[in-house]
This record gives structure tokens, sequence and C-alpha cells, in this order.
């Protein structure tokens, strides 16, 4: 099976202050991985880090993307290898239409697969049949980059991109939060039709309720910086029951 | 220069002014606007300086007389280039519809007075693209009668400094005023648009937006003047100035202001003077722009909407034009 991500002993903080305490974790392709944890655990971190946000720090550790080294490359370059993460906060960007700015993210992926341009038709296409992946309005896809959507229809919009830029390593940042019953569906829904053989899903969350659509082979748990259990699909209903103080007091 | 020839081209120029002279022929165009000598016009008796604000009995250079009830047949466009000064007096007859675009370019010094009759309707649409070192100075004054409509839209994006100055004078009841600018102060930049609305009868209304966007240690002022006379009832003004600044260095004043002297009227005004959104530059990283394209974009977003007030192919070539001068003050970013 081919090996995704590698990350080993990852060490990282903000302004001085240690929030990742040696990560251990590998993906391979095929795999969806659930990441849970009680707040402030890091996990939001993780996946800002794994990102390139470069408001982080990488303290220590090494991380491998598909053989190289992730942690040398800047925020853009490792996004145009098929690094992709769904943000948490989506960012409102006045003034800049959806087309342009996913014309300019799907080129400079295209780029990097050596896959030839599209034209503004092959691309007004995809934009349609993509969109349909997570139910999202054509007239959104239309207006500004999340602006006056709704929470759900912003999530939606996330899933949306990464359908367009088809990644190999998803990392879905609390998707989950502030989504109705029908809206999480849909977006649960969507990352099901993303999967391939070929690429890889990271689900944080808080909830087992998602794990419900989108199932994983792996959950692990994050606290203090560091994965202090790793199971399968049950480890979260047993979360769901049963809460964390009883790992925590293990961990202590 | 190089900008300036690639709006030209597109302008395909009917009224050249030159070094303050007019360059080309004065007559009758195929449109049926007239273009005649502003100092001839005045010493006939064929125009009356008090139609115009401000205008003085000795100006020379050009009036254009768009005649009542004259409907748009395409654009007039006006090149106003080189060193030296230059009335431009516009008459829109009764009933009229009309769209001028403007270019000015070099160390041009202009003054346009602009007369919209009652009913007309005048579309106003001027780009501003000196290049460094050069130094371009225009005083707008209008009056528009009643029911009339004056639509200007300002885009301002040369090298060098522009002194801009806008006096709209609302004199008849149900007339309406939209003006709609922007401005870029790249490095080493000046520039500074001043907007006066004068609300002088009831029922009047009047909308102005400016932009600015300032870079490296480019300076940008805005100075704005909504004023309502005391009869002015039911006057509906807003007022807005909205800024960018990208750098440390990089200044812009603003100051919109109101003077109401009635009683019953919805007026407001408002600034805001921001910097580029980190977080959304890293949202767009994120998805494989490079920071570059990241800032373009949002800038790009930010001027935009001014820009597509012009209409058409004019757009596309003005859209050119301002990501080149966005692409020159990224450079002075951080």
């Amino acid at each position: 099976m081919k090996n995704i991500l590698t990350v080993k002993g990852l060490h990282a903080s903000i302004d001085g202050k240690e929030i990742l305490r040696g990560i251990d974790f590998t993906v391979n392709a095929g795999e969806v991985h659930a990441i849970m944890g009680p707040n402030g655990s890091g996990k939001s971190t993780f996946a800002s880090v794994i990102a390139g946000d470069p408001r982080f720090e990488v303290t220590g550790g090494e991380v491998t993307y598909n053989g190289v080294d992730l942690l040398a490359m800047n925020v853009e370059e490792r996004a145009r290898a098929g690094v992709f993460l769904s943000f948490q906060y989506p960012v409102e960007i006045p003034g800049v239409s959806m087309a342009n700015f996913m014309k300019l993210a799907v080129a400079r992926r295209r780029e990097y697969l050596g896959l030839p341009q599209l034209s503004s038709g092959e691309f007004l296409k995809m934009m349609r049949e993509k969109g349909k992946v997570v139910e999202l309005d054509s007239k959104l896809t239309g207006r500004a980059v999340n602006e006056g959507f709704s929470g759900g229809e912003k999530k939606k919009n996330e899933i949306f991109q990464m359908a367009m830029l088809q990644p190999e390593l998803s990392i879905l940042d609390e998707t989950d939060s502030g989504l109705d019953i029908d809206a999480l569906r849909i977006v649960a829904t969507g990352v099901n039709k993303l999967r391939t053989p070929d690429n890889a899903t990271v689900v944080i969350t808080h909830y087992q309720r998602l794990l419900d659509y989108i199932v994983p082979d792996f959950v692990h748990v994050l606290y203090k910086g560091q994965i202090i259990l790793s199971g399968d699909k049950s480890l979260a209903l047993k979360l769901e029951k049963e809460g964390y103080d009883w790992l925590i007091n293990q961990y202590k | 220069m190089e900008r300036a020839s690639l709006l030209n081209d597109m302008f395909g120029t009917v009224v050249r002014i030159c070094g303050g002279e007019c360059r080309s022929p004065f007559g009758i165009m195929p449109s049926g606007i007239r273009v005649l000598s502003l100092g001839e016009a005045i010493r006939s008796g064929a125009v009356l300086v008090e139609a115009f604000g401000g205008l003085c009995a000795d100006a020379e250079g050009v009036l254009i007389d768009i005649p009542a009830g004259y409907r748009a047949e395409g654009t007039v466009c006006i090149t106003v280039e080189g060193d030296g000064g230059c009335d431009v007096a516009i008459s829109a007859g009764d009933g009229s519809d009309a769209e001028l675009v403007f270019l000015f370019d070099g160390n041009a010094t202009c003054g346009r007075f602009v007369s919209v009759c009652h009913g007309a309707s005048l579309r106003v649409r001027e780009v501003f693209a000196s290049a460094a070192g050069e130094s371009v100075a225009v005083s707008c004054r209008a009056r528009i009668d009643g029911e009339a409509f004056m639509d200007t839209v300002t885009v301002e994006l040369g090298d060098g400094t522009a002194k801009l100055s806008y006096a709209t004078a609302l004199e008849g009841a149900m007339s309406k005023t939209v003006h709609s600018g922007l401005f870029m102060a790249g490095d080493g930049e000046r520039k500074s648009v001043a907007v006066r609305v004068e609300h002088r009868v009831p029922d009047c209304h009047s909308d102005v937006t400016m932009k600015g966007v300032a870079a490296g240690d480019g300076f940008g002022a805005f100075d704005g003047m909504l004023y309502v006379a005391r009869d002015a009832q039911h006057t509906e003004a807003y007022q807005q100035s909205r800024n960018l600044i990208m750098g440390g260095k990089a200044r812009i004043l603003t100051s919109p202001q109101l003077e109401i002297y009635a009683d019953d009227v919805k007026c407001s005004h408002g600034a805001t003077v921001g910097q580029m959104n980190d977080d959304a530059v890293y949202y767009m990283r994120q998805r494989g722009l490079s920071e570059a394209e990241a800032r373009g974009l949002q800038l790009a977003g930010f001027v935009n909407d001014i820009i597509m007030r012009f209409e058409g192919g004019l757009a596309q070539r003005v859209l050119e034009a301002a990501e080149k001068k966005i692409d020159a003050m990224q450079r002075f970013v951080e």
C-alpha cells in the first residue's frame, strides 16, 4: 500500500508555546483517519502545521509526504502537491469571485501534475459538475469567496474546492461544526464520493456523528499534543459514550 | 506612456487636446454632437458663461455641445495630454443621453465645466494615466438641472501625481448624481481627490464612493463634502471612502464630511482604512496560489467593482491597465 504521509516526533509551537509534543502518525493511500480529542489538545494545530501555516514554528521531528520532506515546502507548494485543508473557519474574501479564485487554484494544481490547462468552457463545466458533489447552488460559485455564505454553505464550499482540486491528502478540520443534520449528510456524502484508492482523508472531529457517515479505518486520540491512543472505529463509539476522562486518567 | 497609448488605441480618440490646444477639427461630428472652440462660442454669445458655474469669460478650450433630445450613439472620447492647460465645457441639452470618455495623460491641467440640462442623462468615464514624474491637475464643476442625472466613474492609475477636484451642484428637483472613483498611490506617488456635492433644492439624490489604495511610501487623500441647503428637504445623500494600505509607510488621509441645514433628509457618510487580510492570503495559498497571486487577487477584488462600471470592452482594457498597476504596487509590499 502506498504511503502518503509519515509524521515522526513532530513538535510545533506558536509564540513560544509548545502545542505539539511529539506526534507519530502514518497515513496510507485509501485510508480514512479520524483524530479526536478534548478542546485545546492540538488537533487544529496539527492540521495547520501539515498545511504549512506560517504562524506555527516546527521545533522538531520530520514529516514525509509522498517520499519528500513536506516541512521544506511552503504553503502553496504543499497545496499544489495535493495537500488540502478544509478550514474550520473558511475566510470571506470580498470582491474575489469563486470562479477567478478556483481558476487560478486549478491551474496551479494542473501545472504541478503536468496536465494540460483547461479551456474556459471545460473549467465552467467542471465547476458545475463538482458543485453537484455537495449540492452547492451554482449561484454561490458565481459570488465572492464565502461572502455572505451561511455556515453550512461555507463548509459545502470547502468540499466543493476539494472536489475541484482532487487532492491526495485531505485534512478536514471540524468540517461538521455548525452544520445542521441535512448539511452534515450532504457534506459527508460529498467527502465519500471523493474517496479513491489513491487518496486519503484525515477527519478532525469532536463527534461520532460525522463518523457514522465517513467511516474511519483508524481513530486517534490527541491529548496535550500527543497521540495517546489509536484504535479502530469502535474507539470513537466508546469515546462518545464514556468521554475522555477514563483515557486521560490512564495517561496521567 | 505605454499604458496611455494602450488606452488611446482603444478609445479611438475623437477630440484630442494636446499641450493645452485642441488638435482635432471643430465642427459637427457624425454622431450629431458639436465640438466648438470654447473661446469663440463665448465671444459670439453662443454660450453664456453663467450657464456653467465658475467658467471665466476669457476661457479658451473646447465646447462639447450635446443637442437636446440626443440619444447616445457610442461614446465620445476626449484625450487631454502633454503639458499645458485647457478648459472643456460640456453642455448636455434637455432630455439628451450621452457618454463621454476622458483620458488624461502627461502634465495636463484641465478645468471641466458641465451643464446637465433638464431631464438629461450624462455618463462621464475618466482614466488618469500620467507617467512617473508627471503631474495632472483637474478641476471639475457641474450643475445639474431638474430630473437630470450625471454618473461619473473616475479611475486614477497613473504613476505620477494627481490632484483631482469635483464640485457638483444639484440645482433642479429630482436631479441625481452618482460618482464612483478609485485612486492608486504607488511608491513615491501623491494622489488627492476632493469631491463636493451640493444639494441646493429638495428631492435630489447623490451617492459618492471613493476607493483608495496606497503602497510603498505612497500617499493618498480623500476630502469629501456633502452640503445640504436649508430648503433641500427629502435629500438622499451618501458618501463612502474605502481605503487599503499596503505596507507600513503608505498613508491615506480621508475626511468625509457632512454639512446639513435641512431637517428632513437621509444622509450618511463613512470611511474605512484597512490592510490586506493575511488570513485571506493564507487561505488562497492553501489552495495553491502564490503569495503574490493571492495579494493581487485580493487587491483586484477591492478595485474591480469600480472598474467594472466602465462599459463593455472599455472595462476589460482598463482592467488590464489596472492589473499592471497592481503588479507594480505589489513590489512595495512589506
